[in-house]
């Protein structure tokens, strides 16, 4: 049992108001001697033991008057239904409130505000007849109650409620709220949203659901105070790895200003390993951005974390700050291994742009600073001890090997290295399946040729590029390198190929890049040698950062990201450990960042260490808002009537029949019962 | 019957000198009785029987043997031969009272049998006192002097509460010892059990005593009129016990209605005549019950 007004409690100490008056008003024993006792001797303490009897009787009863006056006046109701997750009890009316705790509702009073809101959107709410939900949200939504009639917890919660440091994400939270109301019985089912409505939050609506038709969505905007002075960093670009070539590198970022006033000399700092390196002042006018560079050199081996900070009060102090580690790659030990295989020599000149192995071995190491130190094997020279020491072995055009040589290769994988095969006029299909059939991702079925036997037809071109994948992610915006350029004459159409993963196709469909992971590591393969008698590949602009970039993902597979955002789960591999900025270990299997800082993922010694950045969402500072009639508009369904934006969610069930509370009604006649049975004791008790 | 207020007790009670109180009070009755229809009886008559041997020669009437020559004993006029024995209670009991400067039970009695022997030496009967709790405390036998009346007086002035009641006991005791039939007047509060009293006074009866009973109690004993709750405390036994007189007061006057109809049943059944009094009616009552019996008795 619950209370809707419970300070009415505080009247129960009224129910020792009649043991008060009883022991003030209590019959004095008076002392009187008497002829005999002989008539009542015997009765006396018979009729005693009844007064009393009556008395207290009287007494109980009215204490239970007074107790019983109160507890109708605090309205009691029953909780049955707060076990049901509803849906098994039919509901009058089903409200799911949704609170915005993004990092951009911290800014001063909005918080309380919004509480003040949630609040409000309960206060129409019988919890005898209605139930509710609460959804906090920010980059994801968060069910803190489920629906039930837990008015109580709900409003304890929104007592508590406090902002984080993630995104918004109003859509996910809306639909969120419209699956649970799906699944509830209730008459009218509402969602009421209390958000700053941050345009950037509902930048993730694609326009591809509506809430279900019965479902009504009201707006309550929080709005923000009015005059804000505030600074933050709104975009950042840093080079998340870099090779250790002693060349400096670009850090940027754009600094916008939110205040009504030009901001004049403000101060941007770049630190390092908590070091500050560099310092930059800049004017920013009112409601404007500039862009702030530092150039630095990482010439630490490992993590570089760092941070850029805008200098001076504002605001919200958390958003002038940002987080970037930058991972400088050691030197990549690289085996190119071309040439013809052991056996009858075929005397047969080669022209060195021929070789398979030469565009390779320029495009590693052009000059000594090159961050790959690359070691060229003949293949007919092949040795075990050549793949001992390297972390990427790259077969170009290499028709077989000895067993023990297959074996060294079997081992690189197993301690995580990587292979590359490059597959060209020397190898033979049925050998390379025999010989490399456990080391390759797929198994090769014939030589295709798009350009004809002539090569005067143009070839094909890669299509069907995962850009997503490390190796292409550097070619996904336009201007950054294009794939389809470059022109293969011949390729080989690869077979069994089921458990590799293809990250690129030919334009006729066939696999022409492939990874699959072996052992501890993985092996790639592309489906063309790099010569110029099968392709111009070498001759293109993609050829080098595709080859740096595959070379580093073979040798270094977990430096995709180094920075994140609060809310997504940082990728930590299994068994390892990952603590949060204050130390504190996160728990196994749930990586989410939760707060900026800097994630330590431990290894097996300070070199296997590495960190993840985590910042929040820069988005977060910009204030632009959404309109409330565009939410409303985009996902309610054609029949569901549209709420009025910022309409007090009361009113849509003002005209509640509030008696329908009903058990204070009881309690009361339980009262008027109690006091005629209490005028009817008093009576007797008085008489006798 | 006359009352007038002077017999008011309460009045008398302010009297201390006992024998004027019962003077106060017979002269009153007396001077009431010339309008009262009770006149049927006179102390002067007298008659004469024949000598037999063994009468007092002293009584013989010389001037009848003179005009007859035959001895004829005169019977005077004074004598007679009915004794009146006043049996008090002056148990525990009897000393209640229950207004603050009232008057006891005892004090009630004492005077009642103080107006009842001043009353019957005017009649020439000769009067005895006996006074009993559990047991005869005092006995002042019948007689019809005067000068025994003071005694009687005194004795009743010098009455105080004694120990518990045991009626029975002391009245089959005096039943015994009584040699010569009158009438007895037991004054008593008869807080008893009714059988055992009853069986006394069927003993008096038996010896051929003429049986009068005076029921004494105090007003606060016929109606109960406590209020609150009281501790009441037993003058006899010193035995105590908390009562709700609201809860009490049926139950009480119950048993009280059913210990006054045995009585007056019993009495009724062993032809004895009772009087219930309550300690604020007048004595000059308990003196009509008196000559009503004594002119029954002839």
């Amino acid at each position: 049992m619950s209370f809707l007004s419970p300070y009415f409690l505080i009247g129960l100490a009224a129910v020792g108001l009649p043991l008060l008056i009883h022991l003030l008003t209590r019959d004095r024993v008076r002392r009187e001697a008497f002829s005999t006792l002989r008539f009542f001797a015997k009765v006396s303490r018979k009729v005693l033991r009844r007064k009393r009897f009556r008395e207290m009787l009287l007494l109980a009863m009215r204490a239970a008057v007074c107790g019983l006056l109160v507890l109708a006046f605090a309205r009691p109701y029953l909780k049955g239904r707060e076990a049901d997750e509803l849906g098994a009890t039919k509901a009058d009316t089903a409200r799911v409130v949704l609170v915005d705790v993004s990092a951009s509702m911290a800014r001063q009073g909005m918080a309380a505000a919004a509480a003040r809101e949630a609040a409000e959107a309960l206060a129409s709410l019988s919890p005898v007849t209605d139930a509710a939900a609460l959804i906090t949200f920010s980059d994801g939504p968060r069910v803190e109650v489920p629906l039930s009639a837990r008015f109580d917890e709900i409003r304890s919660k929104l007592k508590s409620l406090a902002p984080g440091q993630g995104g918004t994400d109003i859509a996910e939270a809306v639909r969120k709220a419209d699956a649970l109301l799906r699944g509830a019985a209730a008459r009218k089912k509402e969602i009421v949203l209390v958000s700053d409505l941050q345009r950037a939050g509902w930048r993730n609506f694609k326009g591809d659901w509506k809430l279900a038709a019965d479902t009504r969505l009201t707006v309550r905007p929080v709005a923000p105070p009015a005059k804000s002075d505030n600074l933050a960093i709104v975009e950042a670009d840093y080079p998340a790895s870099t090779a250790m070539d002693g060349l400096p590198r670009t850090v940027a970022v754009r600094v916008a200003n939110y205040s009504v006033q030009e901001r004049r000399d403000v101060e941007v700092a770049l630190s390092i390993a908590g070091r500050k390196v560099d310092t930059q002042k800049v004017h920013i006018r009112p409601g404007e951005s500039v862009p702030v560079r530092f150039r630095h050199v990482f010439a630490a081996a490992g993590d570089n974390p760092g941070a850029v900070t805008v200098a001076g009060a504002d605001a919200v102090p958390d958003d002038n700050l940002y987080y970037f580690n930058t991972r400088v790659i050691p030197r990549i030990r690289v085996a190119v291994v071309s040439g013809p295989a052991a056996g009858p020599v075929v005397l047969i000149p080669v022209a060195a742009s021929q070789d398979a192995g030469f565009f390779i071995e320029k495009a590693l190491a052009p000059a000594p600073e090159s961050p790959f130190v690359v070691k060229r094997v003949a293949t007919a020279r092949a040795r075990p001890e050549d793949f001992a020491d390297v972390q990427v072995a790259i077969l170009a055009d290499v028709k077989e090997f000895p067993p023990a040589v297959v074996k060294a290769l079997g081992d690189l994988l197993a301690r995580g290295g990587g292979l590359l095969f490059l597959p060209g006029q020397q190898v033979q299909a049925d050998t390379f399946g025999q010989v490399f059939g456990a080391l390759a991702p797929c198994k090769l079925r014939s030589v295709i040729r798009p350009g004809g036997r002539t090569g005067d037809a143009p070839g094909a071109v890669l299509t069907k590029v995962d850009f997503e994948h490390p190796v292409f992610e550097v070619f996904q915006h336009p201007h950054y390198g294009d794939l389809s350029i470059p022109r293969f004459r011949q390729f080989w159409e690869v077979g069994d190929s089921q458990l590799a993963h293809v990250l690129a196709r030919f334009d006729d469909g066939k696999p022409a890049v492939l990874e699959r992971e072996i052992g501890g590591g993985l092996s790639m393969m592309l489906a063309s040698p790099v010569d110029l008698k099968w392709n111009n590949l070498p001759l293109r602009a993609v050829f080098l950062p595709y080859l740096h970039q595959t070379v580093r993902y073979l040798a270094v597979r977990s430096e995709r990201r180094t920075g994140y955002l609060v809310g997504e789960t940082l990728p930590v591999p299994e068994g390892r450990k990952v603590t949060d900025p204050k130390g504190e270990p996160l728990p196994a299997g749930s990586a989410v960042a939760v707060t900026p800082g800097f994630y330590v993922v431990s290894g097996s010694g300070p070199a296997d260490a590495f960190q993840f950045a985590v910042n929040r969402d820069p988005a977060e500072a910009d204030p632009a808002t959404v309109a409330p009639e565009e939410i409303t508009a985009a996902v309610l369904g054609a029949e569901a009537a549209i709420a009025e934006a910022g309409e007090a969610a009361g009113a849509l069930s003002s005209d509640r029949d509030r008696d329908d509370q009903g058990l204070w009604w009881y309690v009361l006649a339980g009262v008027v019962a109690l006091t005629v049975a209490e005028l009817f004791v008093a009576n007797r008790t008085m008489r006798h | 019957m006359a009352t007038t207020s002077y017999l008011d007790f309460d009045v008398l009670a302010r009297i201390h000198n006992m024998q004027l109180l019962a003077k106060t009070v017979v002269e009153g009755f007396i001077l009431g009785l010339h309008r009262s229809p009770y006149r049927g009886f006179s102390c002067e008559f007298a008659e004469y029987r024949q000598y037999s041997p063994g009468d007092d020669v002293k009584h013989i009437d010389w001037k009848v043997f003179g005009k007859t020559d035959r001895y004829f004993v005169k019977q005077f006029e004074e004598e007679t031969n009915l004794a009146c024995y006043l049996l008090l209670d002056a148990s525990a009991s009897m000393g209640y009272h229950s207004r603050e400067e009232g008057h006891s039970k005892l004090q009630y009695a004492s005077c009642m049998a103080a107006c009842l022997a001043y009353f019957m030496m005017r009649q020439r009967d000769a009067v005895g006192l006996l006074t009993f709790d559990t047991q005869v405390r005092s006995v002042l036998p019948a007689r019809a002097r005067q000068s025994h009346l003071k005694h009687i007086l005194a004795a009743l002035d010098q009455q105080a509460p004694g120990g518990e009641t045991n009626i029975a006991k002391p009245l089959h005791d005096m039943a015994e010892g009584l040699k010569r039939r009158g009438l007895i007047l037991l004054i008593s509060d008869l807080l008893d059990e009714p059988e055992a009293v009853l069986s006394a006074l069927q003993h008096f009866r038996f010896k051929g005593h003429e049986v009068i009973v005076f029921h004494v109690m105090d007003n606060a004993e016929l109606t109960f009129p406590f209020d609150s709750m009281t501790e009441f405390t037993d003058l006899e036994t010193g035995e105590k016990s908390l009562v709700s007189p609201d809860g009490m007061r049926p139950v009480y006057l119950e048993q009280l209605r059913a210990l006054l109809s045995r009585y007056e049943k019993g009495c009724a059944d062993i032809k004895a005549d009772y009087r219930l009094f309550d300690t604020t009616k007048p004595l000059e009552i308990a003196l009509s019950e008196y000559l009503y019996k004594r002119s029954r008795m002839g």
